[in-house]
């Protein structure tokens, strides 16, 4: 390889690494190291190659990252050509993480980036626990637990009780839709989590099912009546393919029948498409803006030039421009982050179903699987194995205690798919 | 499957939009990594054209912080290299570079040159230049957007004497327009005969609230000399009323609806105090032609003037009801919004004729989303820059002094560091050893530039911001240049499409606290 002349090229770092700050936190000294540190040490981890992921890798580049990992499961799509730059036309239906490696390595000399095409659910801690911050640039909530989750699974506590920070690992994770959008610095144990900060996100923009049955007043409830209800009737054992024109072009069709019928304008295939795909406007300049800000968070992270963000910056720009920087706290009662609950008092006389369908509810949870931390007893599983334990679904609290799966004061162990650690909930029963 | 590859920002836009941004002709002056984020942020969603005005060559250090310049680039014009490496990223768009210096064009005005473009983008120019654009912008109605960075620190001015808006799309406001307060004829019959008494159950709890609201509205008038319920006890009292209409207000969400949008009628105004002072611009009296903007706000006040009110929006936003009521009712206030339109448009004819103009070409679907958004017109005043310098506004900006975490601390610092450039033609703390005396004599400027900007006597600046400002001297961070890059093609998008407000007028962003603020001195 020839030799690059990195001392003269990112030279801009030369002024934060090199000269006094008294905005930088108390361990920063100036040091011509910190240079080496970040060119030669730091490995840093990208979730997701899409609109984000693909601004995230070309600013890690321009930092001075040369180390750069990159996880997405994803192909290209002719409508991610709006914002996500790596990718031209000629590259559609290839794997995103594999070509926007290609091309940071190809314009950004001396960089290394290696792209995997697995879920993120396919690595383990192992492989997670070799990086030195991960910035996440994802689309969906799901991924987000489970990752926010595993980090937090991986932190190793001292005497005290307090994180040890070799084990905690920076989670940065970015996230738009139209102008807003917002960057954030989760450090687990420490800041609030992903999981703290479920029940402020906006719901699902959804339709009461009986106004789509019955009272369809706008061309989204009639594509919502196709899409739910006459698809399901009309093909009993397959599901919509979103992807494929004939399937969509059914639901379009079926839509504009029924809007016809009921006098109603409006369905277009336009409108089909971004219901049932449940579509979220993404522009170039949002992702810009927000990936920005979560790499220079990453850059402070690595070398500790300014202090970090504490810990959430909103963006807002429909509007003039609103933004907002503020610590998004702990909650108290985290399933992942919470070191000790105060118990939950539950009536002796609440069915096991009904408790396990307000976990569901209140965690959103998927399909969640309960064992009482004392006894070791499993309360319920669900599927073949669990066939036994359906029957203790219908039995009260109270007699779950009486029969010897629980005791009065418990700790029980919930998993589910939607989180890879055992959750707990503490219980006392009256 | 959808084939287009606008069509995740088609969502937002629209077709109008889209066909403003592929019509736009973009300056940037300067290509340095700021610069070039912001022209492919235009780029990617499918602006017109794009040119590069930029003298310098190509070195190492644009590797470091550049994506549009390749090693073996170096050497060669930074205008070229960006211009085709940004180009390549979409075929839809057109470029063109040249290479020379910025500071010719600016000094001469030369307003030949400039008046192609729809917008200009500048990076790091000196106060001086960005007052020359300033003027230039005045006479051709440009866009302006000027980009400067300190290492962690990003600024973004805005400038654009006048910029009318059509489409608003308020964050938090709601498109609907439904004169409950003051219906009109048809709508006000289509309520009053509507009889609920003898519907079945699914119909009366079906029954839009509009229907509810315009007959309680009309019964409480008939009992209280024609007059709306106006204080707190009245409108509570209003509610009640509500409620005994309904069979069971538990279970009739329609009755509900009805008293969490009395609201709607309380604070109606048939005309707007925004809109009013559009309105009261002399340009919507103008016997000549401004733009097409005011041609159609000179129609709307005529219609106002002879109608009392604005035009109705046709909008009616979901609500408890049957199909057949929501349709029925969604019918009347359409009829009423195109009857409207015909009056805007006969009413734009006959003006154009009064002003011997040549008959104005709207398209029916202009004065359609015209008439739409009458309620939400805006028209943004911007500062001059020089304005700025010399005599700020201080409304606003005066009650940043006495938020401690307020970022005006960095206005003041930029402020500091641009009059430092101005005296000494260069940054402050370029090299080490200047950083100490450079700090003392951006130092000494701050009292002077604190009782100009308002800022309250028991206010203590904290210089550490200049030091600060000192230590990153002329450092360009990519992800600095990145942000800005972000922000500016949002206002960009903005000023081209004519949707959505843009921000008023400086923008600037704490990369050392991730803290971001708007200021208008």
């Amino acid at each position: 390889m020839e030799t690059e002349n990195l001392d003269e090229r990112y030279r801009d770092l030369d002024n934060l690494f090199l000269r006094d700050s008294k905005f930088a936190p108390e361990l920063f000294a100036p040091n011509d190291a910190l240079k080496t540190i970040l060119f030669d040490a730091a490995k840093v981890l990208v979730i997701g190659a899409g609109g984000l992921g693909c601004e995230i890798l070309k600013d890690l580049a321009l930092s001075g990252f040369r180390d750069i990992t990159v996880i997405d499961m994803d192909t290209i799509d002719v409508t991610n050509l709006n914002r996500q730059f790596l990718f031209r036309k000629k590259d559609v239906g290839k794997h995103k993480s594999e070509v926007a490696a290609a091309f940071i390595e190809e314009r950004c000399s001396g960089v290394k980036v290696t792209a995997h095409t697995n879920m993120i659910q396919d690595f383990d801690a192992d492989f997670y626990r070799e990086f030195h911050v991960i910035i996440a640039g994802l689309d969906n909530i799901e991924a987000r637990r489970w990752l926010n989750a595993l980090l937090h699974s991986m932190v190793e506590f001292d005497d005290d009780g307090k994180p040890d920070i070799a084990t905690v690992k920076p989670l940065i994770d970015g996230g738009t839709e139209g102008f807003r959008g917002q960057a954030r610095l989760i450090m687990p144990h420490m800041s609030g989590c992903f999981e703290c900060t479920l029940s402020s996100l906006p719901k699902q923009n959804s339709y009461p099912m009986c106004t789509i049955a019955e009272t369809p007043r706008l061309p989204e409830h009639c594509i919502q009546h196709a899409y739910v209800i006459q698809w399901p009737e009309h093909f009993k054992d397959k599901k919509v393919d979103k992807d494929s024109p004939d399937d969509m072009n059914w639901i379009f069709e079926r839509a504009k029948e029924r809007a016809e019928s009921y006098n109603i304008e409006g369905v277009t295939y336009f409108l089909t498409m971004g219901v049932v795909k449940n579509i979220i406007p993404a522009i170039a300049s949002t992702n810009a803006l927000v990936s920005a800000a979560c790499v220079n968070e990453a850059l402070k992270v690595a070398t500790f030039c300014n202090k970090s963000v504490d810990n959430y910056f909103m963006f807002m720009g429909q509007t003039s421009v609103y933004t907002s920087t503020f610590p998004f706290e702990k909650d108290e009662n985290c399933l992942v982050c919470a070191s000790q609950r105060e118990s939950q008092t539950v009536a002796g006389s609440k069915l096991l179903k009904e408790f396990r369908d307000e976990l569901q509810e209140k965690f959103t949870l998927s399909n969640p699987g309960l064992t009482a931390e004392s006894t070791n007893k499993t309360l319920y599983i669900s599927g073949p194995l669990g066939k036994k334990t359906k029957q203790n679904l219908e039995l009260s609290m109270a007699q779950l205690v009486e029969s010897g799966f629980l005791d009065k004061q418990d700790i029980i162990q919930v998993t589910d798919k939607a989180i890879p650690t055992v959750m707990k909930v503490y219980v006392k029963i009256e | 499957m959808t084939d287009n590859k606008y069509d995740r920002q088609l969502r937002l836009w629209g077709a109008d939009g889209q066909k403003r941004l592929s019509e736009a002709s973009i300056l940037l002056i300067n290509a340095p990594a700021a610069g070039t984020e912001t022209l492919k942020n235009l780029i990617l969603p499918g602006v017109g054209f794009i040119t590069v005005l930029d003298d310098k060559l190509v070195e190492e250090r644009d590797l470091g912080t550049n994506f549009f310049v390749t090693k073996d680039s170096i050497g060669k014009s930074r205008a070229e290299i960006t211009m085709e490496l940004l180009t390549e990223l979409n075929e839809d768009v057109k470029g063109a570079h040249i290479h020379e210096s910025p500071s010719k064009y600016i000094n001469e005005k030369n307003l030949e040159f400039f008046k192609q473009f729809t917008l200009i983008i500048a990076c790091d120019l000196t106060d001086a230049e960005i007052d020359i654009l300033c003027d230039i912008g005045d006479e051709l109605g440009l866009g302006l957007i000027f980009l400067r960075s300190y290492g962690m620190i990003g600024y973004l001015r805005l400038y654009k004497k006048e910029h009318a808006c059509i489409q608003s799309k308020h964050a938090d406001k709601e498109l609907d327009d439904l004169r409950l307060a003051e219906p009109f004829e048809e709508l006000e019959k289509y309520a009053l005969e509507f009889e609920m008494s003898s519907l079945g159950s699914l119909e009366h709890g079906h029954t839009p609230y509009v229907i509810i609201l315009i007959k309680a509205l009309h019964k409480w008038k008939e009992a209280h000399d024609g007059k709306m319920p106006s204080n707190f006890e009245e409108k509570d009292a209003f509610k009640a009323t509500i409620k005994e209409m309904a069979r069971d207000f538990s279970k009739e969400a329609n009755f509900n609806e009805a008293i969490e949008n009395a609201y709607k009628a309380f604070s109606y105004e048939s005309v707007p105090y925004e809109i009013q002072q559009i309105l009261d611009n002399p340009k919507a009296d103008s016997k000549e032609f401004h733009s097409n903007f005011w041609t159609l706000v000179s129609a709307l006040k005529q219609f106002i003037a002879e109608n009392g009110c604005l035009p109705v929006s046709g909008k009616v936003p979901d609500m408890t009801a049957t199909s057949d009521f929501y349709i029925t009712l969604q019918k009347i206030y359409q009829e009423k919004a195109k009857e409207d339109r015909e009056k805007i448009k006969e009413i734009i004819t006959k003006q154009a004729d009064e002003k011997g103009l040549m008959e104005m070409l709207f398209e029916d679907e202009d004065i359609k989303v015209f008439c739409e958004n009458a309620r939400n017109l805006e028209v943004t005043r911007m500062e001059n820059y020089k304005q700025e310098l010399e005599n700020p506004n201080t409304e606003d900006i005066s009650a940043e002094f006495f938020d401690p975490d307020s970022s005006v601390q960095w206005y003041v610092a930029v402020r500091c560091a641009e009059a430092f450039r101005t005296t000494n033609s260069r940054y402050p703390g370029e090299t080490k050893e200047q950083i100490e005396s450079d700090v003392a004599e951006m130092s000494a400027l701050v009292p002077d530039l604190l009782k100009k900007l308002g800022a309250d006597e028991s206010f203590e600046y904290n210089y550490d911001h200049i030091h600060e400002i000192a230590r990153y001297s002329n450092s360009t961070l990519h992800n600095i240049g990145a942000l800005l890059g972000g922000v500016g093609a949002q206002e960009a998008v903005k000023l081209i499409t004519e949707q959505y407000t843009p921000l008023n007028h400086t923008y600037i962003f704490d990369g050392a606290h991730c803290k971001s603020q708007v200021f208008n001195p």
